[in-house]
């Protein structure tokens, strides 16, 4: 077999894992931090360990709308604005593209009905479970997210009850 | 038996001289590999990888996640290094073992990547990456047991992706529309295996990639036409039955058919026959279970099971696949009995349906023993034993 078929085959998953690090990468630096509120509970992926799943707590029926959408016949989003010295940014309705042009940032307003994980450590799992609940009960659970401009939503660190739990390069967590 | 005691055998029965015995056994001796060593290895090397990919799981709180992604890549670079040293060594264990090793880490690293910057994607996505990065370097292995594991990581991914497929379809409003892209999807699925087990290079420089393939692509087929099956348990209104479907999957049937025979034109014109007949008869199940309402009909389903079971047990007979279609046989006796179960209910009708199921085994049995006679004579008039076609 030739040798150069052989680095590639071996380069191959090397450049595959150095792209997936490079894109997450790429995301983070190009998209906006939000903190929005959240609720949620504890499984577990064979793959990735464990990881607290949630949701946002968004209630497209209850909340203010900045424009009327209607999600039949029209893209609708939640129009973010970041607030000062608030725990979360503020979340109203909006058609799409509206909230790309006005807003600090948008989110489909599919996002409020999609499960979000957050992996923790396999030692920490039953501490942080009962961080968030805590947290939740006392309506300090928070997630930030980094958007970018599509509307595409991931978890940069937890929020519970004042402390930051965070998993990323060159970020530190406050334990629980 | 080993290779000393048939040569034995064959020079007993005058079928062979002893210098030809000699020369079949220097032959064998030299080609031999040790495939329970190399089992062992495969095992050995693929609890590493399975290991690495539980260590990542269980995401280690002590590491910072940056030194955990240049740990993880400094490893890769390596393994890269020894299996690039195996290969011009031509260590072929070692090859193996650190390829098998390889193919793990890249599936850890993957969920590393995952789980440090929290990526809450489909699992497809990550497998989809992971087989796709890995295909060339697992190419670079030659051993069954590699094969074999590669294939088994292709089928999950494509299991989850059907899976994802499914999930979406379902959130749609469409359900005619889900229901029929669902069906043919699944029922392609398996053909693809198939097809790409005759592509030129495979064929002529990986023949382990070629079985596994065709294992992983037949078993899909056979068993796939047996669940099919499972449709007459429920009843199917109107709105729950196939329709365009059953038109697309006739046409990937009719087609698979005609390029098999075409791929197999080097043999026999009864075993082209057979193996084009496979899949059009599933389409036949799959029409007749959900193209059309009907109420729940147990019978046809055990019925059906039979007669698939029946056809794949002639297809083997025909192609001589000994173990096969002994193992067919065997599940089409014991379907047939468990019918009798399915049937009836009271103590007399059960006594008389066992009475004559046991006969209608019995039966089988015989005819069995018979065409094993047959197939006997065949494969030694052959004098090829059963072939991998």
């Amino acid at each position: 077999m030739p040798s150069k078929w052989i680095a590639l085959a071996l380069a191959l998953p090397l450049l595959v894992i150095v792209l997936a690090i490079a894109r997450a990468e790429l995301f983070l630096r190009q998209a906006t931090e939000f903190s929005l509120p959240i609720g949620g509970y504890d499984p577990r992926d064979l793959l990735q360990g464990r990881y607290l799943q949630f949701r946002l707590l968004l209630d497209a029926q209850h909340t203010e709308e900045r424009e009327a959408c209607d999600a039949k016949t029209q893209a609708c989003c939640w129009c973010l604005t970041h607030v000062q010295d608030a725990p979360s940014a503020h979340a109203q309705r909006a058609t799409c593209s509206t909230a790309r042009e006005l807003c600090d940032g948008s989110l489909p307003l599919a996002a409020a009905e999609r499960q979000f994980r957050f992996y923790v450590p396999e030692s920490q799992a039953t501490l942080m479970e009962r961080a968030l609940i805590d947290a939740r009960a006392a309506e300090a659970a928070f997630a930030v997210f980094a958007i970018d401009q599509e509307g595409e939503a991931r978890v940069r660190e937890l929020r519970l009850n004042g402390r930051s739990y965070a998993s990323l390069p060159g970020s530190s967590s406050s334990p629980p | 038996m080993n290779l000393d005691r048939k040569l034995q055998r064959w020079r007993e029965a005058g079928l062979i001289d002893d210098a030809t015995s000699a020369r079949i056994a220097a032959f064998e001796h030299a080609e031999r590999r040790p495939l329970g060593m190399y089992t062992l290895i495969g095992l050995g090397a693929s609890t590493v990888g399975l290991g690495l990919v539980s260590l990542v799981a269980a995401n280690w709180e002590v590491i910072p996640a940056a030194l955990k992604l240049g740990v993880d890549l400094l490893l890769g670079v390596g393994l890269a290094s020894f299996i690039q040293l195996a290969i011009s060594r031509q260590w072929r264990l070692a090859r193996e073992a650190l390829i098998t090793v390889f193919y793990g880490y890249t599936l850890a690293s993957l969920a590393l990547v995952g789980q440090i910057y929290q990526l809450n994607a489909p699992p497809y996505q990550a497998l989809s990456t992971w087989s796709l990065a890995t295909l060339p370097l697992c190419l670079l292995g030659e051993s069954l047991f590699l094969s074999i594991l590669y294939m088994a990581g292709v089928v999950t991914t494509h299991g989850f992706a059907l899976a994802e497929l499914i999930d979406v379809l379902a959130m749609g409003r469409n359900d005619a529309l889900a229901r029929n892209v669902i069906a043919s999807a699944v029922f392609v699925s398996p053909l693809l295996y198939v097809l790409l087990s005759f592509l030129p290079w495979l064929v002529a420089r990986r023949p382990h990639f070629v079985y596994s393939l065709r294992l992983f692509g037949g078993s899909g087929v056979l068993l796939g036409g047996f669940a099919l099956a499972f449709f007459w348990y429920e009843s199917l209104d109107a709105d729950d039955t196939l329709t365009w479907a059953v038109g697309v999957t006739l046409l990937f049937a009719l087609g698979f058919s005609w390029v098999l025979s075409r791929l197999l034109h080097a043999e026999s014109a009864r075993v082209r026959i057979a193996f084009a007949s496979v899949v059009p008869a599933a389409w036949l199940l799959l029409a007749a279970a959900s193209g059309i309402q009907h109420g729940s009909a147990d019978y046809l389903g055990g019925l059906s099971q039979v007669a698939w079971l029946g056809l794949c047990a002639v297809v083997s007979y025909r192609v001589l696949w000994l173990r096969l279609f002994h193992a067919l046989t065997a599940a089409l006796a014991l379907r047939i009995l468990v019918i009798y179960f399915e049937v009836f209910g009271s103590l007399l009708d059960t006594g008389v349906g066992l009475v004559t199921g046991g006969i209608l085994t019995l039966l089988i049995a015989w005819f069995w023993q018979k065409k094993m006679r047959q197939l006997g004579q065949s494969v030694r008039a052959q004098a090829g034993g059963p072939r991998a076609v």
